[in-house]
């Protein structure tokens, strides 16, 4: 179906410096194959992909499909074969309705109107789209939106459709919906899938890994093959499934396990049978625990909250719904919830963003909205670091931008200078090297970084972190992790993180609330909330990858406690169940 | 300030409500309100005006989008107004033959009672030409404008002009144009959560506080325009030529009668305007 032979690709191949991204790249994926295309950014997977789908067109070497070779010539009829499916459906989706968006394809290849008719029916039956096929784009979810887009190039009825990494930007529960309908797709259809990635832990099913670094193709296998190597993809940085991880560490304990487990499922499978033993009372493993209450006023008092988007207009929609809740000085606080929770509408109206409708907000005990309250220095009490704050960097230089807040205050340059120093350093940039860098230049990450030491240049009090580590590759991911625990340590802030699960931060937290529709589902320490996995499990959250596995292990051993964070703590409960076939 | 543009910003927003004028044919919609715009130029007065403020009111009523919602969109375009009807007061000069008696006069300027009804007469030209426009997006989608205007424009094609090109440009420009407000908008709350008060200083200082907010909007608006090229590429977009189309626009009774009465009031008004000039 798709053959790539020798293929390089230079980014700038005309110019004077030319950037190669792929190096002599062969590869065939045969028709109706399920293949996961993995590695980090820049290790050419989506260059591929590109290329494949004769948006871009080989330096070197020679792709075909289907028999056809890709070049400018063909591309239009490459196009109809290749099916592109972009990271963000709202990069993708053009017309302003669903139904007008899945013709758009059929419409372009110039098809007679009771095919396009039929094509787009049956997309939309496929796609499960039925009750808002006149629905308009704007008003349709996270998950809709990448329905429709799927929707819409599934009715160009490819023979191949490439996946350029769906799940980066999208909640748990988002993905898993994703992967089952590439599946489907794949067994209704008939359609090869190439789904590119990040994450280990999705293509597990798959009939096959490609995993990409540096330019090159580094393995090609099969799941059991690819993930038995784990030595060698540590060694580039990617990492194998949590769980096969448990699998390991529970057979170098001497536990008779197959290796590699690929899922929860299969670690279940070979686990029921050892289990020998009920540990006596259920395992409280050392979790951090809340400081009592404190008799002290609370530094933020949420009460009743209420705010709702285009209050009063036909539009109106809730985002956040009579939440209340406290922050004490210095708790560190997960603010948990998938897409729509209204997560980011409550960190809005903390600091007066967004003036909520009703309910109070108290900082000190003070009423934010009352009248003659200085909300500007409120601001500069509260830091929010945004969603993808890295697109929100104006200056041109990395040390105008992160010395904007002294600028504003009028500080004296030394001050200010030190402020900024000490800032690029906190983030992990180094002041002389980065002071004079251009803005522009810098990686995804490193923009990332100077956003952060931009907020930590105001000085604040309270920092806010929404979604620190969304759309960034897994290295990434633990970099960022790894600096907002430090920062929370030596910065001794009184810290919000909100994201969609606790896995990186989560021995950071004391804390955790979980929103909810706009209001507050759930609220307690992480272990109070890792015993109630199965309630979060059911608004589509998952709290940590080993809690996860727990939680399918308690199917079948009901006292099987899912307070687990980490792959040590849920190797050790295993071990207590199976312990006497260790002996 | 308030934080929420698309609050107020109503302008070019489709309204998904059910109602008749929501189902009208969108060509039947254009060509309604390019007759009621070019007869309300033709009016002269509040008389002559009259049978276009019955159409407004029609269509406000019919197309069952609250009023409140219609009128906020107003407060920009009325605050503007305001500024310059007391130049048109002032500056009034009466048709040769009309005695005028100021109440107050000076130099060349003066207040007079038919001034002030010539100003209030422009006031409501300009409300009724903007009410109209909006009435058409409030209930037309981008899609049904950009279906219809190809197939009125399709004559042009004839003279070279790329038609389907244009409507096309013209519909990624519009679906740009509530993306931006969203970007703006996140933008402005990073900026005033770093400190920066939008609602304080002067004209010059407010201008200055936006460029901050410019840089990034049109560096990320570039971004997102190269990544729409290539999607449409990918979905094997290559102009009008051998394009179909799955959307079929028929005109039925109801567009008929619609506009027919539309056509008799806006002419009627026309007629008035012309004939007696009040």
């Amino acid at each position: 179906m798709i053959h790539v032979t020798n293929v390089s690709y230079d980014y700038n191949a005309d110019g004077s410096n030319p950037i190669r991204a792929l190096t002599d790249v062969s590869l065939s994926i045969q028709s109706g194959e399920l293949v996961a295309l993995l590695g980090h950014n820049g290790s050419g997977k989506s260059t591929l992909a590109k290329l494949m789908a004769a948006v871009m067109f080989p330096t070197h070497g020679r792709i075909s499909i289907g028999g056809t070779p890709v070049v400018e010539q063909t591309a239009l009829e490459i196009r109809r074969k290749v099916g592109l499916v972009f990271q963000r459906p709202d990069d993708q989706l053009i017309a302003n309705r669903v139904i007008d968006d899945i013709a758009f394809g059929p419409e372009n290849l110039g098809l007679p109107r009771d095919v396009i008719q039929q094509r787009v029916d049956h997309a939309i039956a496929t796609m499960e789209l039925e009750s808002i096929r006149t629905s308009q784009i704007s008003s349709l979810s996270g998950g809709e939106r990448q329905r429709v887009a799927i929707a819409g190039v599934l009715a160009m009825e490819p023979a191949c459709f490439i996946l350029d990494e769906p799940t980066t930007m999208i909640a748990p529960v988002l993905a898993r919906s994703l992967l089952r309908t590439a599946h489907t797709l794949r067994d209704r259809l008939g359609v090869s899938i190439i789904h590119i990635t990040h994450f280990m832990h999705e293509v597990t099913d798959f009939d096959r890994i490609v995993v990409m670094d540096g330019g090159r193709v580094l393995m090609d296998g099969t799941p059991k093959e690819i993930f038995g190597r784990s030595d060698e993809l540590s060694a580039v940085g990617l990492d194998v499934p949590l769980v096969t991880k448990v699998g390991r560490v529970l057979r170098n304990r001497g536990l008779p396990i197959a290796e590699p487990i690929l899922t929860a499922q299969e670690l279940r499978a070979s686990i029921v049978p050892l289990v020998t033993t009920v540990p006596p009372t259920s395992t409280t493993l050392p979790l951090p625990h809340v400081a009592p209450a404190h008799p002290q006023t609370p530094l933020i008092d949420v009460r009743n909250a209420s705010f709702s988007y285009m209050k009063d207009t036909p539009l109106e929609s809730t985002g956040i719904h009579e939440v209340s809740c406290r922050i004490d000085r210095g708790q560190i606080i997960a603010l948990l919830g998938g897409t729509q929770a209204g997560k980011s509408t409550l960190i809005e109206c903390l600091n007066g963003l967004r003036k909520i409708h009703g309910g109070q907000i108290l900082i000190d005990g003070t009423d934010i909205h009352s009248k003659g309250y200085d909300i500007g220095a409120l601001r500069d009490r509260i830091g929010i670091v945004f969603q993808q704050p890295e697109t929100q960097l104006f200056e041109e230089t990395v040390g105008k931008d992160v010395s904007f807040s002294p600028r504003r205050k009028k500080l004296p340059p030394e001050r200010s200078k030190i402020l900024v120093e000490n800032s690029l350093h906190a983030v992990g940039l180094d002041y002389q090297t980065f002071r004079l860098r251009y803005v522009y230049a810098l990686s995804g990450g490193q923009k990332r970084r100077v956003a952060i030491a931009g907020i930590l240049a105001g000085e604040p009090e309270v920092l806010i972190l929404d979604e620190p580590v969304a759309g960034l590759d897994p290295r990434g991911r633990t970099e960022l992790a790894t600096l907002v625990k430090r920062l929370a340590r030596e910065l001794h802030l009184t810290v919000l993180i909100v994201g969609n699960t606790i896995d990186e931060l989560a021995e950071l937290a004391d804390h955790a609330i979980v929103m909810h529709n706009g209001t507050v589902f759930l609220e307690g320490t992480i272990s109070d909330l890792l015993a109630q996995a199965e309630r979060v499990h059911s608004i589509g959250l998952e709290l940590s990858e080993a809690a996860e596995i727990a939680r399918v292990l308690k199917q079948d051993i009901p006292s099987f406690p899912t307070t687990v964070l980490h792959l040590e703590d849920l190797c050790e409960t295993i071990g207590q169940y199976c312990a006497q076939t260790k002996e | 300030m308030s934080l929420e543009f698309s609050r107020t910003v109503t302008f070019g927003q489709y309204i998904s409500v059910d109602s008749v004028v929501h189902r009208l044919d969108a060509r039947i919609k254009m060509l309604a309100v390019a007759c009621v715009m070019f007869c309300t130029f033709m009016t002269r007065g509040f008389i002559s005006i009259l049978p276009i403020l019955v159409i407004a009111v029609m269509i406000q009523i019919t197309t069952k989008i609250p009023i409140g919602y219609t009128v906020r969109g107003y407060r920009l375009l009325l605050r503007t107004m305001l500024f310059f009807i007391p130049f048109q007061i002032l500056f009034y000069r009466a048709p040769a033959g009309m005695v005028v008696e100021p109440y107050w006069q000076w130099w060349i300027l003066s207040i007079s009672s038919q001034g002030i009804i010539a100003g209030l007469y422009t006031l409501t030209r300009v409300i009724v030409l903007y009410h109209t426009i909006n009435m058409l997006m409030f209930t037309t989608t981008m899609i049904d404008l950009s279906d219809g205007a190809e197939i009125m424009f399709e004559p042009l094609k004839k003279l070279r002009i790329p038609v389907n090109e244009l409507v096309m440009t013209m519909t990624v420009a519009l679906k740009f144009v509530p993306l931006l407000i969203t970007e703006l908008e996140r933008l402005i709350r990073a900026q005033t959560a770093r400190g920066v008060r939008f609602d304080q200083g002067g004209v010059i200082e407010r201008t200055k506080k936006i460029v901050p907010v410019l840089i990034p909007l049109f560096v990320n608006a570039l971004n997102r325009a190269e990544v729409l090229i290539v999607a449409m590429n990918a979905r094997c977009y290559h102009g009008g030529d051998g394009r179909t189309k799955l959307r079929t626009m028929q005109i039925v009774g109801r567009d008929i009668f619609a506009l027919s009465i539309i056509l008799l009031l806006a002419i009627s008004a026309a007629y008035i305007g012309r004939t007696y000039g009040v």
